[in-house]
């Protein structure tokens, strides 16, 4: 409904006529009541100009993620087929905070307004009411406009709270598998017994049936052994060989992953091998054995490794599953070339480096063993996949320890390179998503996210 | 000077003119004072001293023209475009911040002029009862009729205007 009001110039202008009338009378003379009644159109005029306006007023929200205490923008244009002038406030919900207290704030019509809120809480959260005093050109009348701001904001938790989450997890981590006496163990499918459930026990161990006799969650505990030994299987592909902005590569930044590994379960009396291969074949193989002598041959074996390559393009389809390198560089192809002479035993052999190493390893005896791969995925992931799966199918420990990629460092970038970029972000995800589902544990190594952040924003932009 | 300030001054002007030919004494020049009030707060943009200076600028023309008188058609209408409409569009271009007018709103306005001018001047001038009406004796009913049959008969076609739009 509409509601129009007399402004206190309104007020004032209806007395002065009557005023000017009793003037009239006193005096006896009609002069002054004409000039009065002069004034009285300017009441019609301002009436009629208010009644049969209609504003329309259009929410333009800042795009971008909202998190709990970092303010964004909201911007209100407003459309009038007349220019009027408003006066306006918000009256925002519990959940939001305007940034300057006491908005309000006169605009003219078909002009833009624009503020800063803060978000209290996360949520989903519609932000609230805009009122306003619309006014005529005189000023004379007033009418009342409200308008709910219509989009609903998704507000994420803040900076702060996420990163104490992640902290959190990767104590969590830490836990589990370092200060753990039962670090390196496994869990196998020998029933122990029956405690009551403890946060950070897996859901599906919950045993419901006893859970409903007392009470109380209860969950079953798995005999936990220790794996023979750990395999490292190190990708070496041209993807890892390929140099950085800043002269490294991800292979150097494996290598050193891998020996610290290695030398962790090593100390710990673990056996330790380890298998290289680029995405052709494999380059050297080591059984799992114990003592220092397997360590030192293998820290001798990893110097030898190949070096690092420089490309002349950075190659954007790096997630092709076919196993052509016709679109490898030239110094790429020479060395394939050269590795090529290395013999391996697998049928799969030329085919594919990581399933020839896998078959190597299965090949060495049944024994059960913990084996870790390191690798980017972007040469044959789906290689990886299938070897994660044949590795499972033979009942080992899979962990996947995917290295620092260099996409994860773009701030900037044009639109047809961040296009291809999250097409390959995607593909990486939904292989990892697959591996999580056969139970491989999975190691990401970046030095922060903000990379990937743009990447999901490109992607929610996109849908 | 700005379109909508020039406007104000001359419309100011015409007041005063038209206030020293109606005035038959010569303190009536005080009207300059009010007027004058009006066009400091427009050039210094002082809102609180608009309105007031405006209703001083109202109200001292019209004291120093009670002297002459109105019993006549031709007497109004002349009162009317030298006096009346000036002082109207006055008030319209000094609380406007802008020059343009709604033309289809000033005209809604003006008709209420025109109404109030066809019943208490015209309709008794052919019926031969304006000697009656607008007798010097007879100032204080004429007056407050003036006003409010006005407004009655005013208003409900305003209505309709704003129906049809």
């Amino acid at each position: 409904m509409r509601e129009i009001e007399l402004t206190w110039r309104g007020k004032m202008l209806i007395i002065l006529p009557i005023f000017m009338v009793a003037i009239s009378i006193f005096r006896g003379e009609p002069f002054i009541a004409v000039a009065g009644a002069f004034l009285v159109p300017l009441l019609f005029y301002s009436h009629f100009e208010i009644s049969d306006c209609t504003v329309e007023i259009e929410d333009k929200i800042s795009r971008g993620n909202k998190t709990v205490g970092e303010s964004f923008r909201v911007a209100h244009k407003v459309r009038s087929e007349r220019d009027l002038k408003l006066r306006i406030s918000t009256d925002l919900k519990d959940e939001f905070e305007l940034k300057n207290d006491g908005f309000e704030e006169e605009i003219q019509t078909n002009s833009q307004i624009s503020y800063r809120i803060d978000p209290k809480s996360r949520g989903y959260h519609r932000i609230g009411k805009l009122n306003g005093w619309l006014y005529d050109p005189l000023k004379i009348y007033k009418r009342v406009v409200e308008h709910d701001i219509q989009p609903e904001i998704v507000v994420h938790s803040s900076k702060d709270a996420i990163k104490k989450g992640k902290t959190y997890s990767m104590r969590r981590h830490l836990e589990e598998y370092v200060e753990d006496p039962f670090a390196f163990t496994i869990r196998s499918n020998e029933f122990e017994g029956i405690r009551e459930f403890q946060p950070g026990d897996p859901l599906r161990d919950i045993h419901w049936k006893s859970s409903s006799k007392f009470q109380k969650l209860m969950t079953r505990i798995y005999e936990r052994v220790s794996p023979v030994g750990a395999q490292i299987l190190l990708d070496c592909s041209p993807s890892m060989r390929r140099k950085l902005p800043d002269g490294t590569t991800k292979l150097d930044h494996s290598i050193y992953v891998s020996l610290q590994v290695l030398n962790v379960f090593y100390t710990r009396g673990h056996k330790i091998g380890m298998t290289a291969h680029d995405h052709k074949d494999v380059l050297f193989h080591q059984q799992p054995d114990s003592g220092m002598a397997a360590f030192k041959r293998l820290y001798e074996k990893v110097s030898d490794l190949p070096g690092a390559i420089k490309t002349k393009r950075r190659s954007i389809e790096r997630y092709e599953t076919s196993t052509k390198i016709n679109d490898l560089d030239e110094e790429e192809t020479r060395f394939s070339e050269k590795i090529g002479k290395l013999s391996s035993v697998s049928t799969r052999k030329h085919l594919s480096g990581i399933l020839s190493s896998v078959d190597l390893t299965r090949v060495r005896g049944e024994e059960r063993k913990l084996v870790i791969m390191i690798s980017d995925l972007e040469m044959q992931p789906q290689a990886a996949l299938k070897a994660v799966k044949d590795l499972k199918d033979t009942k080992n420990e899979v962990w996947l320890i995917v290295p620092f990629s260099p996409w994860y460092e773009f701030s900037e970038a044009d639109q047809e390179t961040l296009e291809k970029t999250y097409e390959e972000y995607e593909k990486l995800e939904t292989i990892l998503e697959k591996m999580t589902r056969l139970g491989c544990q999975i190691f990401e190594l970046y030095p922060g996210k903000e990379g990937i952040a743009i990447l999901e924003e490109w992607g929610e932009r996109k849908t | 000077m700005k379109k909508h300030d020039l406007i104000i001054h001359i419309l100011g002007t015409i007041l005063v003119l038209s206030t020293l030919h109606y005035s038959s004494t010569p303190y009536s020049l005080i009207a300059v004072l009010p007027f004058a009030l009006v066009s400091y707060s427009i050039e210094r943009d002082e809102e609180r001293l608009l309105l007031p200076s405006l209703i001083l600028a109202t109200l001292v023309p019209s004291f120093f023209l009670t002297t002459g008188s109105m019993n006549e058609l031709f007497s109004l209408i002349v009162f009317s475009i030298v006096f009346g409409i000036p002082l109207f569009l006055y008030w319209t271009f000094t609380l406007l911040e802008k020059t343009e007018i709604g033309l289809k709103a000033a005209g809604a306005a003006l008709t209420y002029v025109l109404i109030t001018c066809l019943i208490f001047y015209l309709l008794p001038e052919l019926l031969g009862i304006s000697e009656f009406i607008f007798s010097p004796e007879n100032t204080g009913p004429q007056t407050l009729m003036f006003l409010g049959s006005g407004m009655i008969v005013a208003l409900p076609f305003h209505v309709i205007l704003e129906l049809k739009s």
